[in-house]
């Protein structure tokens, strides 16, 4: 998967994905500990939105080193496609927090 | 023998899936009711809470006092009929009881050296009470008056209309 399209799917549906797991998962705990489950499941996709899209791009660091590289050194077309990953994380965040949302039925 | 292992290992993997997704599944199904008990659960607990030290206060105030409180009103039905199952014959007396409570609720907190002992049956005597879409007619055989007030009555389903 080194196309361009391809990460940028693989990015989206990773970051998708560990919001998902780690809300519809997570939110297991609170059955088990007498919390509200619903109430615990949303707070956890609304913290982890930003770990996801961290994640999904596979580390800060590698990124940062590409933005710097892209706008000191003029790799411009490296910078975009970080760009590009970094917003394909957050839509696919931001799909899983709002799929969420909806499937509790709550109004946040 | 490989094979057995890694089926076996599939089986366990897939019943862990399974669990972990249903156990999911009935977080998002249930979860709004679960949220909704649990916060009905604490409000309760708030009211508990108070209405508990509102009950220590009310017994200090009254433990203080020298006169005889009534506090509680603790009616005995005895139903004179067989034309009722045991659940139904529950369910009535249930009913009555609580309409007695209502009549003589305005007495608790009351002195007993205050009230007329000759008066208190008749609040209830021969009065007929619609329950359950019935009319029961009530005689008050007993009555005990000190801090719980023991009514005994007896019950007779009232078969005519009350203007007969």
């Amino acid at each position: 998967m080194d196309l361009f399209y391809q990460k940028l799917l693989l990015i989206f549906f990773t970051s998708l994905g560990v919001l998902l797991g780690a809300s519809l998962i997570g939110s297991i705990s609170a059955v088990l500990v007498g919390y509200p489950p619903v109430e615990v499941l949303i707070r956890i996709a609304r913290e982890i939105k930003i770990w996801a899209i961290v994640a999904a791009i596979g580390g800060t660091f590698s990124t940062i080193e590409i933005l710097q590289l892209g706008i000191f050194e003029g790799e411009f077309r490296a910078l975009a496609k970080q760009l590009f990953y970094i917003l394909s994380a957050f839509v696919g965040a931001h799909m899983g927090y709002l799929i969420i949302i909806n499937l509790v039925g709550k109004n946040t | 023998m490989m094979g057995i292992i890694i089926n076996k290992a599939a089986c366990i993997s897939c019943f862990m899936l399974g669990l972990l997704l249903g156990a999911a599944l009935s977080v998002v199904s249930i979860g709004n009711n679960v949220d909704t008990l649990y916060y009905e659960n604490q409000e309760l607990e708030l009211q508990l809470e108070s209405v508990s030290k509102e009950l220590e206060e009310v017994k200090s105030t009254l433990s203080k006092s020298k006169d005889v409180i009534i506090t509680k009103i603790a009616p005995e039905i005895i139903l004179k009929t067989d034309n009722y199952t045991d659940q139904e014959a529950e369910r009535i007396k249930l009913a009555l009881n609580k309409e007695i409570v209502n009549h003589y609720q305005n007495l608790i907190g009351t002195p007993l050296k205050t009230l007329d002992p000759k008066l208190l049956p008749g609040i209830v005597n021969g009065r007929i009470m619609n329950v359950e879409q019935k009319q029961f007619k009530v005689f008050v055989k007993t009555m005990v008056l000190s801090e719980t007030m023991y009514i005994e009555v007896e019950v007779k389903e009232n078969l005519l209309p009350p203007s007969l």
